[in-house]
């Protein structure tokens, strides 16, 4: 079986600015794994992330996703929670989850009314209504319960206190489907480290490391967060 | 999956349709009382009432239009190309599907909203025109009467003469909308000025457009000081030429926008 | 119970270890059904594939066998863990031992430490 996920010396340019976002990144991504996509601000993980989703296009390099360019082909095999609030704020939880149900052939509607009923997330409440940690919480919810091969996740607990933290990463440890892979991007990584099976090291739009997370570990012998700040310390 | 999108769509959109259309009523009201009150009373006065009237109405007929036009584009802009974006363009859905199922909900809008002008116009601007102008039966009966007679000059049926208004009034509907979508659409091309760029981009497409107009309407344009020119026949050749070129004009916005948002997506 | 783990060392062994104490300690007892690798790793806020391979490791040791349809469960090998529960307290001593020969106490001296320690509490 070829990777889910091939990318293939991808160069993104902002506009006239001289450094490009991405800057000749090549990696492949397997099934099943929950792998960590970890950088400081700016190094190019949300381009990456949009270029995967097909919301931006790359200036030059390929992208594969299950042997298929991001397109309307793609779009059933991922599910993705962007790091803003992506929903039509004037709309209620429950027609949230009929908006899904309506669009998406894998979600699973028991499955979201399960997360909210359990969550005592008022079904009827308008998304504008909410605080933000359970708009947060809404929007994992909705990504969760999709049936997906490859789960995206920018920034799922920035911003977020430490108990909706918890819930969040035990919702995604619950809800995905194990042939399918988790990429969760973020720069909080003593928060998830326990969660990974790989992570990849991403600085100035480029794969800096790529290693399983144990290995690193009894390499290093010392927690990835650690690792990750001696790494990226200037 | 289109069919799901044009419900979304009209689900969002329903509610200012009504209340911009509920300008036009209330106006609508608003006259048909004051002439109601003003009924049997003649002077001076009363013309100065009449035309105060007439100004409000014809700021609130024009201002609804142009109201849901200005909705439509920034309803467009906010659920394709801000936050929104990043669900809308990573639903399974095709971007045709994405542009077609807003252009029909959006010319529907703007369609509802003429008609319901023109209806208004039907109900209060003939009878109040009648008043300012003086015997009401006279005025409206001879106003039709001329109509009438000049329609049966060109050959051409009632029925048919409708239909043809009604046919460019569409189309003109249709392009209107798509030239909207492909001024944000090459409005986002301008790093950091998006907004400005597509305001710049609609002034541009509106006065290319005009200016194909005026070129393809000035061989007819001309005949306008032969002795025996019937103005209805200018009419109905202007409104066939003008349907055309929007018609083309608005198939090359449609064409435009889609190549934009399948090779050129650069949501911020 | 919690699972109280540290990111310095690597993830499985210390499931491993946590897992044995939870079988040793009676909160899973011998003979019962295991929770799913899935709730555990939720439960832990670990990777479900870290939880299957300490799972496999104990199944390895003898200390808990799948059946099939059924699911995990804890070995009816009463004398295993009684077995596992010593060589654990054989371990401990040796530590404890061997950090306070480093402290400089002799045998005996360490051995009235552990009866003051006992007496008290």
């Amino acid at each position: 079986m070829s990777y889910l996920l091939e990318a293939n010396g991808l160069y993104k340019y902002y506009g006239r600015k001289k450094q490009p976002a991405l800057n000749g990144l090549s990696l492949v991504i397997p099934r099943g794994r929950i792998t960590g996509l970890l950088g400081p601000n700016g190094s190019g993980k949300t381009t990456f992330i949009k270029l995967i989703n097909g919301l931006l296009t790359p200036t030059s390099g390929t992208l594969t996703i299950d042997g298929q360019a991001p397109g309307t082909g793609t779009r059933e095999l991922i599910s993705y929670l962007p790091e803003r609030t992506f929903l039509q704020s004037s709309m209620r939880v429950s027609e949230l989850v009929t908006f899904f149900s309506d669009f998406y052939a894998g979600f699973s509607t028991e499955k979201a009314n399960r997360m909210l009923s359990s969550l005592d997330i008022d079904p009827g409440a308008r998304l504008k209504t909410l605080s933000k940690g359970t708009r947060e919480k809404v929007q994992l919810i909705l990504v969760m319960s999709r049936d997906a091969r490859l789960y995206i996740l920018d920034e799922p607990i920035a911003g977020v206190d430490p108990a909706a933290r918890d819930y969040i990463l035990k919702t995604i440890v619950a809800n995905y489907n194990e042939q399918a892979t988790v990429l969760i991007s973020t720069h909080l990584i003593s928060d998830v480290e326990n969660l990974l099976d790989d992570v990849i090291f991403i600085r100035d739009g480029n794969v800096l490391l790529y290693a399983p997370a144990e290995q690193l570990r009894e390499e290093k012998g010392k927690s990835l967060d650690t690792y990750f700040r001696e790494v990226f310390s200037c | 999956m289109l069919k799901n999108l044009i419900k979304y769509e009209w689900k969002a959109i329903w509610r200012v349709l009504l209340i911009i259309n509920s300008f036009t009523m209330l106006t609508t009201l608003i006259g048909l009382a004051a002439m109601h009150a003003l009924d049997g009373a003649y002077g001076r006065s009363i013309n100065v009432i009449c035309s105060l009237i007439f100004i409000l109405y014809y700021v609130t007929i024009i201002g609804v239009s142009f109201a849901m036009s200005i909705y439509v584009g920034i309803r467009f802009y906010k659920n394709l190309y801000t936050d929104e974006g990043y669900l809308m363009h990573t639903l399974p859905v095709t971007k045709r599907q994405l542009v077609i199922s807003k252009l029909l909900v959006h010319s529907f809008c703007l369609l509802i909203t003429e008609i319901i002008v023109l209806v208004s116009i039907a109900v209060l601007l003939f009878p109040l025109l009648a008043i300012l102008l003086g015997e009401p039966d006279l005025f409206l009966t001879s106003l039709l009467r001329d109509m009438k007679e000049m329609m049966q000059t060109t050959g051409l049926s009632v029925t048919a003469m409708v239909v043809s208004g009604t046919v460019s009034a569409v189309i003109g509907m249709f392009s209107g909308v798509l030239s909207i979508y492909c001024a944000i659409t090459l409005g986002q091309t301008f790093r950091g000025h998006k907004v400005m760029g597509a305001i710049l981009c609609y002034i541009g497409l509106y006065c290319l457009m005009q200016s194909v107009s005026s070129v393809f309407l000035m061989p007819q344009m001309s005949l306008l000081g032969v002795s025996d020119f019937n103005p209805m026949v200018y009419v109905m050749h202007a409104i066939t030429t003008t349907s055309i070129i929007s018609m083309f004009f608005g198939i090359i916005c449609y064409c435009i926008t889609l190549y934009m948002m399948n090779h050129k997506l650069n949501l911020d | 119970m919690t699972w109280k783990l540290d990111s310095d060392r690597p993830i499985y062994a210390q499931l491993l270890e946590l897992i044995q104490m939870r079988i040793i300690s009676g909160h899973y007892p011998a003979g019962s059904r295991l929770p799913s690798v899935r709730e555990l790793a939720a439960e832990a806020g670990v990777n479900p594939n870290t939880m299957q391979k300490a799972f496999s490791e104990l199944e390895r040791n003898g200390l808990i066998w799948t059946q099939r349809t059924a699911g995990r469960f804890v070995t009816q090998d009463k004398e295993l863990i009684e077995c596992l529960r010593q060589s654990l307290a054989k371990k401990h001593l040796h530590q404890f031992f061997h950090n306070m020969r480093q402290l400089g106490y002799e045998s005996e001296e360490i051995l009235s430490f552990l009866k003051a320690e006992y007496e008290e509490g």
